[in-house]
């Protein structure tokens, strides 16, 4: 069997541009003003996917909305160049895109007009419109229509003239985006005889779709992409079972986390330290900054007032010494809370002093030590928390941190974060908060604009909102974050 | 919930056999190929704006004619009877440096849009993205050739003027100056899709190349310091060579022939080079 088209290792980066209006204005003004600065961005459509079509193959790219399939499909149709990588075809084969039907459609032309300049942008020679032209006019039933303009005919009538151009195209491989989805139940039967026809002729087909019952009508092999990785390429039962599975954890987290080793049992009764009071004096809950019960309660009454409810994944970004844990392990259903810290002395001490003095049990508390926000493995989240992890980080961290966690936010999901905010641009000293803390626009804590902050969330391509009715004793703001649909 | 990718062995046809289409290499004379390949679709995106035109109005065609008549009209009576600019066979002149510029600045103004207009083709089929500028050019050469074959022998007519050998010429100049509208319609269709701006630009530029090509007054006329300039200038040495050929009927002068000889050919290269260099990011712009 002979490669049609081969994929080597294609990745392809798309500049996403924030504020963007690219006029001389707003270059201006960005000089001065930070929040008006264009930011350019970096959306990976395509990681390092390789894949090859032979001859003859049908195969089925299935993914979730945003996955990359149809980048796939345009650079495999060579009308995206790939930022790195390289797509060999063999010359002579003629390949056809279908993305839409009826492509340069012209109202005012006439149907014969139209299947004429339709057939010419897909390539074909006069010779071989000339040749196919009454095959293509019998299988529309438009014969009466043909010197008519198409702006008089109906909109089904124009979805069968596009489709009996397409049909009729006859390349050797069809990249096949999924058109069938637009018409009803009779059009679609007559898509797949079509294809089916194709497919008989010895004909090679790459095919987009979210049908798991077209694509299993259809292909023989399945490429399952996500985030812009290639997950699999093999067998269709073993594709779309692979591609049901990550469509379920995306509606459902269920698979339950294990417990990350690493996490030493507590020797409580040697600490010798059980009252709060002098707890508040030790090391690691000063380094939360004081307050220890009193903003642990704050935080755990918001999220249930958010709508928390025992059964939600939770991911709590920089949990510490388990101030917030010590609320919601009890409160969550077994795994699902799960904390992310990159200090791991503030976990170890927050395993041996806290969770037992409220009776947990250290070794079920599934915690992430990363400083990197690392989220591989773990279920999709519901909700995420940082209590003051970005007043503690640099806008570079939030910008990584905010990326990270967004992924792996269920649908629906909501990332809430504190934060220091600076209420005038203008000013670049430090603001003296309640309780006596002085936060920096350049050192820790830190403190930003809301702008700035949600600035750096729409660079990842998520939402920031400012959240009224929130009072924390020591003046923290707070924000919600949530993912943006990519269409 | 990952499987880990399940590639099975698949025997290749050599390696060799196999051509990468985004090769630099593949840029200029693929862009070249691939621009005759779809003649079929240059034909009907010409045909396709010349039926569109006029279809529905009552004059058709004949607006055409009465576009270029008024031009000279107006200009006629501006520089002859308002301005009283005499020179001989000015109607003539005039006539020719019109109709040549208007496939030229209409060329210009159509083929920077070529891209930017024509986002949804772009975005859903694979097909050689040149077409779209080229076809503009060609719908404008139509244009001209359709008008040009009215007045220019009507003109030869009234001026009693018999064919001439270097009327034989015409066919190369304009050859020459398609070439030249082409090179610099396909470089401006990229930078439009780049810089919007280029558009807003274009439009001055054009204004201003109005008055620095002989098209209301006589070349002849103007002193021989500022001639040189006014030959440099874009369209000048294409609309002398017209009015050498026909009004003078004489053989183009070398000055003439060499600048629209290298304008032709240095617009035409660097205008496929630099497409071929960016069409592939088009639709990314869009």
């Amino acid at each position: 069997m002979a490669t049609f088209i081969d994929i080597q290792n294609i990745s392809k980066r798309f500049l996403l541009r924030r504020n963007r209006s690219g006029d001389l204005k707003s270059r201006f003004l960005g000089i001065f003003f930070r929040e008006r600065r264009e930011i350019v961005d970096d959306l990976w459509a395509l990681k390092d996917v390789s894949l090859d079509v032979g001859q003859g193959e049908s195969i089925g790219l299935v993914g979730r909305n945003g996955s990359g399939k149809s980048t796939l499909l345009r650079v495999a149709a060579g009308m995206h160049r790939p930022t790195s990588g390289k797509v060999l075809t063999r010359p002579g084969v003629r390949i056809t895109t279908l993305i839409e039907l009826g492509v340069g459609f012209h109202p005012e032309l006439s149907g014969q007009e139209n299947i004429y300049l339709n057939a010419a942008i897909h390539g074909l020679s006069r010779r071989h419109i000339d040749e196919i032209y009454r095959d293509v006019v019998d299988y529309a039933e438009l014969s009466d229509f043909m010197d008519v303009p198409l702006k008089n005919y109906s909109s089904g009538m124009q979805m069968r003239l596009g489709f009996a151009v397409a049909a009729h195209l006859d390349p050797d491989v069809l990249l096949l985006d999924e058109i069938f989805a637009v018409g009803d139940e009779d059009f679609q039967k007559r898509c797949l005889k079509t294809v089916h026809r194709f497919l008989n002729a010895g004909k090679t087909i790459l095919f987009v779709s979210h049908a798991a019952a077209s694509v299993r009508s259809i292909c023989r092999r399945v490429c399952l992409l996500d985030h812009g990785h290639l997950l699999f390429d093999g067998d269709v039962d073993a594709g779309l079972g692979a591609y049901h599975r990550l469509l379920e954890t995306t509606a459902a987290p269920a698979a339950a986390p294990e417990p990350v080793p690493g996490l030493t049992a507590a020797a409580v009764e040697e600490s010798g330290l059980r009252d709060s009071a002098e707890l508040d004096r030790a090391w690691h809950r000063m380094a939360a900054g004081g307050l220890w019960d009193e903003v642990g309660t704050l935080y755990f009454d918001f999220l249930r007032a958010q709508g928390l409810q025992p059964h939600h994944y939770l991911l709590d970004v920089g949990c510490g010494s388990f101030r917030l844990g010590v609320h919601l392990v009890p409160y969550l259903q077994p795994g699902r809370y799960i904390g992310l810290e990159s200090n791991e002395d503030l976990v170890r001490a927050g395993a041996e002093l806290e969770l037992p003095r409220v009776g947990i049990e250290p070794r079920g508390v599934r915690v992430v030590i990363s400083n990197c926000f690392d989220l591989a493995g773990l279920p999709l989240m519901d909700f995420a928390i940082a209590q003051s992890a970005f007043t503690q980080m640099s806008l570079n961290g939030i910008a990584q941190g905010v990326a990270m966690v967004v992924r792996k936010l269920a649908p629906g999901g909501r990332f809430f974060a504190a934060y220091y905010e600076n209420p005038d641009p203008a000013a670049g000293d430090a603001i003296l908060h309640p309780g006596g803390i002085k936060s920096h626009p350049d050192a820790d804590p830190y403190h930003a604009t809301f702008a700035v902050l949600a600035g750096v969330c729409a660079g990842v391509g998520a939402r920031a909102e400012r959240v009224t009715g929130w009072q924390h004793p020591q003046g923290q703001q707070m924000m919600v974050i949530t993912r943006r649909l990519q269409d | 919930m990952t499987s880990t990718p399940d590639r099975t062995f698949r025997p290749r046809g050599g390696p060799d056999t196999l051509v990468d289409s985004n090769a630099d290499t593949a840029g200029v004379v693929g862009t070249v190929r691939a621009v005759f390949r779809y003649r079929e679709l240059l034909k009907h995106l010409v045909l396709k704006d010349l039926k569109l035109k006029y279809r529905g109005s009552w004059l058709g065609f004949i607006w055409s004619l009465v576009n270029p008549l008024m031009m000279l009209v107006v200009y006629l009576v501006a520089f002859k009877y308002i301005l009283r600019v005499r020179g001989e066979g000015f109607v003539f002149l005039l006539l020719l440096a019109i109709l040549a510029w208007t496939f030229f600045s209409n060329s210009l103004s159509m083929s920077a849009g070529g891209i930017v207009d024509n986002g949804a083709l772009i975005k859903t089929v694979a097909f050689p993205r040149a077409v779209l500028p080229i076809s503009s050019v060609l719908f404008n050469l139509a244009q001209y050739l359709l008008t040009a074959a009215v007045f220019i022998p009507l003109m030869l007519l009234l001026h009693r003027t018999p064919p001439a050998a270097p009327m034989l010429l015409f066919p190369v100049f304009l050859l020459l100056q398609l070439a030249f509208t082409v090179g610099i319609g396909l470089a401006l269709a990229t930078g439009t899709t780049f810089f919007r701006d280029i558009r807003h630009f274009l439009e001055i530029a054009l204004s201003v190349m109005f008055w620095t090509t002989p098209i209301v007054y006589d070349f002849r006329t103007i002193p021989a310091a500022w001639q040189w300039l006014v030959l440099l200038s874009p369209l000048s040495s294409f609309v002398l060579a017209y009015q050498q050929i026909f009004y003078y009927r004489e053989w183009p002068g070398a000055a003439v022939s060499a600048i629209a000889f290298s304008y032709a050919v240095i617009a035409l290269s660097a205008g496929v080079v630099l497409f071929s260099r960016y069409d592939r990011e088009f639709s990314e712009q869009l």
